[in-house]
């Protein structure tokens, strides 16, 4: 029910943007027209396919939640390159995490990566504020250990130490995100993350209860939320296309 | 620009309000005990259902009596989640009977608050003693109508 929602509500929000996006274009086509007959788009210079810079950062809800929660220990950095309006993002993370319950003790290490592409709609911003739409394919892989110290009502106490040593763990996302320059070079924005179609393996010895990069186990697709704080290093100026007027 | 800040900030409140939406409760359908039909065979061999007086039920890997000199139809009896078989002897009459059950346990964090969720799954007999014995289901489920185990005792 969650995972209908969300794709619904992403699809709200996707198509109130790609409407607004088209439209706009539109009436600049709408003008084109009236100045020059026929209209054609202007071609995209092949230089501007040339990556002009680096972004990278890290998640700030990570950092929050390891300063504000017990339970986790996580940090990620993300980075991207352009590609004109093709960007290419990939993320790497390192995660601790460890819960506790009546009779029990859970906790486990890893890290995750995340690759993929994001296409950026802001055509003709000249702070190159993003706002993209993007897939991305994700790993973890992890150790994780549960002990248990129960009491059977009929066989009486008994102990358990499970470990699964080699976990690895693969999903899918579709993202949205936003990032808005703040100050020079420096950039602040979300990342909206469904993530799908989650797969475990090895884990043999007890059912996984958490990725890292993903969450609880429980769940095949869920959706999340990072907030990030980008740097963008640039060794050439990035060009935009220019409104036609 | 304006509008998609306001859609951003709509954006981000709804992620809020859907991530607080919390799907777990801890009621689990695994248990962990096996359950018996007692059956024998009539004049045209269809199986139909027997009650049985055990004088005792009894494992050697507790100091509980699960049944003393009861008339049963159907019954249950729980299985040791500390090890990977548990035997029962069974006293009736004149007769006694022993099984022992194999099976793996896996277990899994339902959250914290609903602490493990043992699962016992592969349910087998290493041995039997009785007449005849069908594992019906060889997992121990809450949603399961049918027994695990049918029994027949001529």
């Amino acid at each position: 029910m969650r995972l209908i929602l969300s794709c619904l509500f992403f699809s709200f929000i996707s198509s109130t943007l790609f409407a607004q996006i088209s439209d706009s274009s539109a009436e600049i086509d709408s003008t084109e027209q009236r100045i020059e007959q026929p209209t054609k788009e202007p071609r995209v210079p092949k230089s501007f396919y040339i990556p002009t810079g680096i972004r990278i950062g890290t998640d700030v809800v990570a950092l929050g939640v390891n300063t504000f929660g017990n339970n986790r220990q996580r940090y990620e950095v993300q980075a991207d390159v352009d590609f004109h309006r093709i960007y290419l993002a990939g993320s790497y993370g390192i995660n601790q995490y460890q819960t506790s319950g009546d009779g029990f003790n859970y906790s486990n290490d890893g890290n995750y990566f995340r690759i993929g592409l994001d296409a950026d709609f802001l055509k003709f911003d000249p702070d190159h504020n993003t706002l993209t739409f993007g897939l991305r394919y994700a790993r973890a892989k992890f150790s994780e250990t549960l002990t248990t110290d129960m009491v059977s009502p009929v066989y009486g106490p008994y102990e358990e130490n499970l470990t699964n040593d080699a976990v690895r763990a693969r999903w899918f996302e579709m993202t949205t995100g936003l990032r808005v320059m703040v100050l020079q070079n420096l950039y602040m924005g979300y990342t909206f993350r469904i993530q799908l179609n989650r797969r475990i393996f090895d884990s043999e010895n007890f059912r996984t209860y958490d990725v890292p990069g993903f969450g609880r186990a429980e769940f095949n697709n869920r959706w999340t939320f990072n907030y990030y704080l980008v740097y963008r290093i640039a060794w050439r100026e990035k060009q935009v296309m220019e409104k036609s007027r | 620009m304006e509008s998609l800040f306001k859609k951003s900030i709509v954006l981000i409140l709804f992620t809020l309000i859907f991530a607080c939406d919390v799907d777990s409760n801890c009621g689990s359908v695994n248990v962990d005990y096996v359950t018996f039909r007692p059956v024998t065979l009539n004049a045209n061999l269809e199986e139909i259902r027997r009650e049985v007086i055990f004088d005792s039920i009894v494992s050697p890997q507790t100091d509980s009596i699960f049944f003393l000199q009861d008339t049963i139809g159907s019954f249950t009896l729980p299985l040791s989640p500390a090890e990977n078989h548990t035997d029962f002897y069974f006293y009736y009459g004149e007769r006694g009977d022993t099984i022992r059950f194999t099976y793996e346990k896996r277990n899994s964090v339902d959250s914290p608050e609903c602490g493990i969720n043992p699962e016992f799954i592969g349910l087998d007999t290493a041995f039997q003693t009785f007449d005849s014995l069908i594992i019906v289901n060889d997992t121990l489920k809450r949603t399961l109508n049918a027994p695990n185990i049918k029994l027949f005792i001529f």
